[in-house]
């Protein structure tokens, strides 16, 4: 287990680091330039989700008039005699 | 023929919906659409883990067999671990530094000293570990985000997209049976198919009329 204060003996250790890292500084980088990946490449080139929060908003209000509409029949049947004169009284409107 | 009332009635039906038709199966493929991404977004999603798993190991293969192996040999020099261990030095928090073992010193002062040096060497791996591995982990975790966004972007809007389609053949089925009780089902039909043949022969219409246009064009090169 690593301890959680360290010790007094960092500053000896940091020289031992140090050494290392100047020792393989090239393999080092040869390591890291081979293992990197620019991920900014592969990102997706999509549009914004605000630009497709629109559509769908739009494209919701749309299906809900639809549903809406789908609906009216039944709707209609089932408000009985109130719902016959209604539906009457739409067709009337028609020019 | 139709009485004043029956047209005005069709005239209503009409309104329902356009006369396009949505077959099921569209809205059947739609749905199909929008299962298939969210099976490409987790292909994807393990593609990139796998990847980034690849050069995660990399990097702990260079750090293991390469760096720490090369610091514990600076670090055994450097931090003096013959010495400590043959109990000549042991390491003052206070002076911050080896002082010389004499014979008041207590034998436990040693085991601290060993213990000391012990865990700056495991803190030292942890932190070269660090140093390696976090750029990719952070540069994966931000291209899954990413990812992620535009993938479900297109399953929200593919979702709505099913959903008005789906919508679309509701009313096209009240449509047809208000059409079908009042017997105009079959007019309605004709008129769309005579629509469609319409439109194919205005279609071959207009190629005609693009061969004449480069016909002409080319006489009068």
């Amino acid at each position: 287990m690593v301890a959680k204060k360290r010790s007094s003996m960092g500053s000896l250790n940091q020289q031992a680091v140090d050494q290392t890292n100047q020792q393989l500084s090239a393999k080092e980088i040869e390591v890291l330039t081979r293992t990197s990946l620019d991920w900014t490449k592969l990102k997706p080139k999509t549009a914004d989700t605000a630009l497709y929060d629109q559509l769908i908003k739009e494209v919701k209000e749309s299906t809900e008039k639809n549903e809406n509409l789908a609906q009216l029949r039944s709707r209609l049947e089932s408000l009985g005699k109130e719902g016959l004169s209604l539906a009457k009284e739409v067709i009337s409107l028609i020019p | 023929m139709l009485q004043y009332k029956n047209l005005k009635l069709l005239a209503f039906v009409i309104i329902f919906s356009q006369c396009a038709s949505v077959p099921q199966s569209v809205v059947d493929l739609s749905s199909q659409v929008g299962d298939d991404i969210i099976s490409i977004q987790s292909s994807y999603a393990q593609l990139v883990d796998a990847y980034y798993e690849r050069l995660i190991d990399d990097r702990l293969d260079y750090l293991d067999n390469e760096w720490y192996p090369a610091y514990v040999k600076n670090w055994m020099r450097i931090g003096r671990l013959q010495e400590i261990a043959k109990g000549d030095i042991v390491w003052s928090e206070d002076d911050e530094k080896f002082t010389e073992v004499t014979e008041e010193t207590p034998s436990m002062e040693t085991i601290n000293t060993l213990q000391i040096w012990v865990e700056e060497a495991l803190w030292t791996y942890q932190e070269k570990k660090e140093e390696l591995i976090n750029p990719l982990i952070t540069d994966r975790d931000t291209l899954k985000y990413s990812i992620n966004v535009a993938f479900n972007n297109l399953t929200k809007a593919n979702a709505e997209i099913t959903a008005h389609l789906n919508s679309l053949r509701k009313v096209k089925e009240q449509q047809d049976q208000l059409l079908e009780e009042l017997k105009l089902k079959r007019i309605r039909d004709q008129i769309n198919e005579a629509l469609i043949d319409a439109s194919a022969k205005a279609g071959k219409g207009l190629e005609k009329v693009r061969e004449a246009d480069a016909k002409l064009e080319e006489i009068n090169k």
